[in-house]
């Protein structure tokens, strides 16, 4: 074997391990590898690595996966297991601590909550039944189905205007471009005016999923309809967070939403020893991405219990600072449907005040009440900042 | 594709530094890199961290036109590669009719003449010796149709002008794309990018930057302004100041005759640092006194 042709191994060896490992390097970047660590000559170590940093991530977080890969092994060797991979599955555990949260939070078991989730008198359909069925009561068929129900449920997304414009009917303003050009047909005179209007384009939504232990298998559900929203715009950004927040690519995501209900999700490792650092991760999420931006009048969709391990303050800054970018906050709590449930518990109570709409996330039906909500997002909640700076409507011409 | 040309990280970090920009090796390397192989490099990393001054140093040490094109939502072909002067046009041929000056033909209304070109079409019409470096800035800010639109461009390097025919970049340019991050940029545009992430530079750095920036700067006062501003950036911030706010900070502090940071000078001068109100009143409450006690001023 040539020189190259076991360089050209190494480096197919090395993107391998870097794909195992999470990163999707495809074909083109590693032809683009390739050439940048011939274009180095016999660069040193550090070059090499360097360079193929740059061919092979595009984001910082790619970046640490590599530099975990890369520190690991020695390009192309055999590469030892990332400590980051598919974690231990256990759902059991899960299911105890959820009931402990619960009672902490002086609310019903879920004995109590299996007779308040299926509403007395209602139709009797398995339809209807499955709607309003608890999600931590469901089985494996209950699963199948709930999951093609929750694809469909994922319908409209809140609209805002563009800075594009479209032609219209509706004489707004002229499309200057548009009306000569087609004068020339005419001899230079504008006959046949084109108008246009302001486009229309979805609102950027934020999913931020909380997929603790505590959490399941409520966080399941939500996963697959993040998903369904996901599907229809790129304007739809998924987090997850338990022991640390993930933003969810596209990839990522669908595999996640395959395999929620059965498998722990992704790679988090279910904490269900205590609850979750809810503050730090809404801070590391307005620090990466919220602030620079993707907050911007966007509505942020936050699922938790909000069973916080950490400080209340540190919940209340951050959710400070989404409520202050962010067009509308809704928070979407498994428990909040329960019969005598209050959101007393110091993390819900520190962040309701910064949540414009809070609401129960245990079945089928809430999660279509929320959909609804989600679809009627126009003006911002009243008294939130939003409002506030929100300038005055312009006066009908 | 065969390589043009060897990539020399260390020549290039010298040059750069010689128009005063502080690279450091990985972002040195991330740009030879990208030139020999003649590839685009995408830099992403938080507002102010000197993404764009990146691409004016570059093309100051190539000694090229910097071509640059500023992104904003509805950013289109119109707007990015090439418009037609339609009054011109108008007036050209009501002129022509006027004076019974003969058939016009559409080539000649259709011409050059009449071709404004934005700054995608001088990119590829570029004619001088040198690549010229091509910037894109702040593509985050425009939407999905003109990121489709850009992809197919960088894949050939050539557009087709219906009225006039193909023009292709007689060489390729040199593509630098920046991004704030405010959204995910396409993976099919990222994965034809060399990639890198640019971080606000350490208090070190930072120093060394304002003592090309800043001359006759006291080297006390670099150390206790970047330590600030390094402490700042952990806060819960809305906006967090980059290195432009910090050279205009310090530019500031002399200007008021400061030679040490203090707590009275830190109050003063927070708004040449911050420029949100919510920000300033919170540092001003909460941190300041922690922030320049640890500094071990008064």
């Amino acid at each position: 074997m040539t020189e190259l042709e076991r360089a050209c191994e190494e480096l197919a060896g090395f993107a391998a391990s870097l794909r195992r490992a999470g990163v999707e390097v495809s074909y083109p970047q590693i032809e683009m590898a390739a050439e940048a660590l011939i274009s180095g000559g016999s660069g040193d170590r550090e070059f090499s690595r360097q360079a193929l940093r740059s061919a092979l991530t595009c984001s910082p977080e790619e970046g640490e996966i590599f530099d975990r890969v890369w520190a690991g092994a020695r390009p192309g060797s055999a590469c030892p297991r990332p400590p980051d991979e598919i974690g231990p599955r256990s759902r059991s555990g899960s299911r105890a601590a959820g009931t402990e949260g619960a009672a902490a939070t002086g609310s019903a078991g879920p004995d109590d909550a299996a007779s308040g989730g299926e509403k007395a008198g209602a139709a009797h359909s398995p339809r209807e039944r499955l709607r309003h069925l608890d999600f931590g009561l469901y089985g494996p068929e209950e699963e199948r189905l709930a999951r093609t129900v929750l694809r469909t449920l994922a319908g409209r997304l809140p609209e805002r205007v563009s800075r594009r414009r479209r032609i219209s009917d509706r004489q707004v303003r002229l499309d200057l471009g548009r009306t000569l050009r087609r004068s020339i047909r005419t001899g230079g005179d504008p006959v046949d005016p084109v108008w246009s209007r302001p486009d229309r384009r979805p609102r950027t939504v934020v999913f931020l999923v909380d997929v603790s232990g505590s959490m399941q298998p409520y966080a399941a559900p939500m996963l697959v309809l993040a998903h369904a929203f996901s599907q229809l715009s790129r304007e739809v950004e998924v987090f997850t967070f338990g022991t640390r927040l993930t933003h969810m690519s596209r990839n990522a995501l669908t595999r996640s939403s395959r395999s929620a209900w059965s498998e722990a999700i992704g790679h988090e490792v279910p904490d269900w020893a205590g609850g979750t650092r809810i503050g730090a991760a809404l801070s590391a999420y307005s620090r990466g991405w919220g602030r620079c931006g993707m907050s911007r009048g966007a509505v942020i969709v936050i699922f938790s219990d909000g069973w916080e391990r950490g400080s209340a303050g540190e919940i209340e800054t951050a959710m400070g600072g989404i409520h202050r970018l962010a067009r509308r906050v809704f928070w979407l709590n498994p428990l909040a449907g329960r019969p005598g449930y209050e959101p007393l518990a110091g993390g819900m109570a520190a962040a309701l005040p910064h949540v414009d709409d809070f609401l129960p996330a245990a079945s089928i039906a809430d999660l279509e009440t929320f959909t609804l909500e989600l679809a009627r997002v126009r003006r911002p909640a009243p008294g939130s900042p939003a409002a506030r700076e929100r300038p005055r409507p312009r006066s009908p011409r | 594709m065969a390589t043009r040309s060897s990539a020399d990280p260390d020549r290039m970090q010298e040059l750069l530094a010689g128009q005063g920009y502080l690279a450091d090796r990985g972002l040195a390397i991330a740009v030879a890199v990208a030139v020999a192989i003649e590839r685009p490099l995408l830099l992403e990393g938080d507002a102010g961290v000197g993404k764009t001054e990146l691409a004016s140093a570059l093309a100051a040490v190539r000694s090229t036109e910097l071509i640059r094109l500023q992104c904003y939502e509805g950013l289109d072909a119109t707007h990015a590669l090439y418009d037609w002067n339609y009054a011109r046009q108008m007036l050209h041929v009501r002129m022509a009719e006027a004076s019974d000056a003969g058939e016009l033909s559409v080539a000649e209304v259709f011409g050059p003449d009449f071709l404004l070109a934005r700054p995608l079409l001088r990119a590829l019409q570029y004619s001088g010796e040198e690549r010229p470096v091509l910037l894109i800035d702040e593509l985050d800010r425009a939407d999905d149709e003109f990121e489709a639109y850009l992809l197919e461009l960088l894949a050939d390097f050539q557009v087709t002008i219906p009225e006039i025919g193909t023009v292709r970049a007689k060489r390729r340019p040199i593509v630098v794309i920046t991004s704030n991050r405010t959204r995910e940029l396409h993976d099919a545009l990222k994965r034809r990018c060399l990639y890198h992430w640019l971080e606000h530079p350490s208090p070190a750095r930072e120093a060394e930057i304002l003592a090309v920036r800043v001359p006759g700067l006291a080297p006390e006062l670099a150390t206790e302004a970047t330590e600030f501003v390094a402490a700042l950036r952990d806060l819960e911030l809305m906006k967090v100041p980059g290195v432009a706010e910090t050279i205009d900070w310090v530019r500031g502090l002399r200007a008021l005759g400061r030679e040490r940071l203090d707590r009275e000078a830190a109050a003063d001068t927070l708004g040449l640092l911050l420029k949100n109100r919510e920000d300033v009143e919170m540092v001003r409450e909460r941190d300041l006194e922690r922030l320049v006690a640890e500094r071990g001023d008064d």
